[in-house]
């Protein structure tokens, strides 16, 4: 059997960030940051010689502190889930659906949730959900992007090579509806198309973020509650929803062009009405 | 490289190439119950648990688990002393080809461990990591179902 890495001579586990940041700067390009490292299976990486693993950077956390949720970049999707779950707080719906349907009960034993922003690809479910609320990602312990930009502009691009993405903070609303549904072929798969809405309740806004059609996941709108519920009740086809035919469409084998744009339709039109009916706190 | 870490209750120290992953390595030592499917983390055949938790063997790098606890199949039970979870795989005919089963029954026992009386949808959810293309899954969830009656102490061992 294949080495998961062939070529990787070193694996590296600093213990603390300015070990790491220092030997970012001696290591050679085909240096991999790793957290849980799943990707690998997806994504086969023959270049990497050096591992650098942050399992030893004390990154496995979640706090819960005021409207602040801080989310350590090693943490992995299993804990943040049963944190959410047991913290009982509302609003957090669209996160926590997310979670449950990312890949299969072992993959989220050890998917982290660093590793989904860093190295993200169109299926990623939780950056749909996160999109949807004020999350910011912070880099090197000390700078702060927000995701739109991250998801935006990429996150090597934004991260960099000798930077580590080491925690994630969402600003959690005082009042908020929020639902995420995602289509693949069975309960398991890859997003075809994958939704997020949020009723900002606390802000009179409603916020959505798409996934799986697009390379990355997206911001798609965001609106006031009034618009929304206007355009439902005239029954027309509101003006918000043309933001989904201005996404440029990644390719899929699974399903046409033509089918996506239509599902995704759907199930922004069906998640806006459960958030509006109050939904899934 | 040299790694340090508990296998099956035992203090194990091993060599490993740096980039290897950890089902490799297990076999290396001799504990062929962790089986290599598909290498990306989607047929759950290779599942061990680290730390009590199931994760997919064939993903995980073996330096990765330095100081961690793994328990593999055979950390379980014997064949001479099987743990009651593979007992009940055996009495509902869970088992064909067997080579999905070492990573259900892990699953099962993860389950179990912290669900002693689960509902189906539980099971079914426990299980999402494991594909079985003998079975068709029935057996497999009564199986988990009788197990956790007779860990609760439900049924006598000998029904």
């Amino acid at each position: 059997m294949a080495h998961l890495l062939p070529h990787v001579t070193e694996f590296l586990v600093p213990s603390s960030l300015d070990e790491a940041r220092s030997l970012l700067e001696t290591l050679p390009e085909t240096t991999m940051i790793l957290g849980g490292g799943v990707s690998l299976g997806m994504i086969p990486r023959k270049r990497v010689t050096h591992v650098l693993s942050i399992s030893a950077l004390g990154l496995d956390y979640i706090n819960i502190d005021g409207d602040d949720l801080r989310i350590g970049a090693a943490t992995t999707l299993d804990s943040l889930e049963d944190t959410l779950t047991s913290d009982g707080r509302s609003g957090l719906g669209a996160i926590t659906e997310s979670i449950k349907r990312t890949a299969t009960t072992p993959l989220r034993n050890r998917i982290t949730v660093g590793g989904i922003l860093a190295g993200v690809g169109p299926w990623a479910d939780l950056p749909v959900a996160l999109l949807t609320y004020e999350t910011t990602v912070i880099i090197d312990g000390a700078r702060s992007v927000t995701l739109d930009s991250v998801m935006e502009k990429g996150p090597r691009h934004v991260i960099g090579n000798h930077s580590i993405l080491t925690e994630i903070r969402v600003k959690l609303p005082s009042k908020a509806f929020s639902t995420f549904v995602k289509v693949g072929r069975n309960a398991t798969d890859l997003a075809i198309s994958s939704v997020a809405v949020n009723n900002r309740c606390d802000k009179k806004t409603i916020i959505a973020a798409v996934g799986g059609i697009v390379p990355r996941p997206v911001k798609l709108f965001q609106t006031s509650v009034n618009d929304v519920r206007q355009a439902r009740d005239d029954g027309a086809s509101p003006r918000f929803m043309n933001h989904i035919n201005d996404v440029v469409l990644r390719r899929d084998h699974r399903a046409s062009d033509e089918y996506r744009i239509h599902l995704t339709k759907r199930l922004l039109m069906d998640s806006l009405e459960h958030v509006l009916n109050g939904g899934k706190a | 490289m040299k790694i340090a870490f508990t296998l099956n209750g035992a203090a194990v120290e091993t060599d490993a190439h740096p980039g290897a992953r950890l089902v490799d390595v297990l076999r290396m030592l001799g504990l062929m119950g962790t089986k290599y499917g598909c290498g990306t983390g989607e047929c759950g055949a290779c599942v061990v648990l680290v730390d009590g938790k199931p994760m997919n063997s064939c993903l995980i790098l073996a330096p990765h688990i330095e100081g961690h606890e793994v328990i593999t199949i055979e950390g379980i039970g014997t064949p001479l002393n099987p743990h009651p979870i593979q007992e009940e795989f055996v009495k509902a005919g869970a088992v064909q080809c067997g080579f999905c089963t070492p990573g259900m029954i892990l699953a099962a026992y993860a389950l179990l461990m912290n669900t002693p009386d689960p509902t189906q949808e539980e099971i079914v959810s426990a299980l999402d990591g494991n594909l079985c293309r003998c079975t068709g899954y029935v057996k497999i969830v009564e199986a988990v179902h009788a197990a956790a009656r007779r860990l609760r102490g439900d049924i006598d061992d000998e029904s």
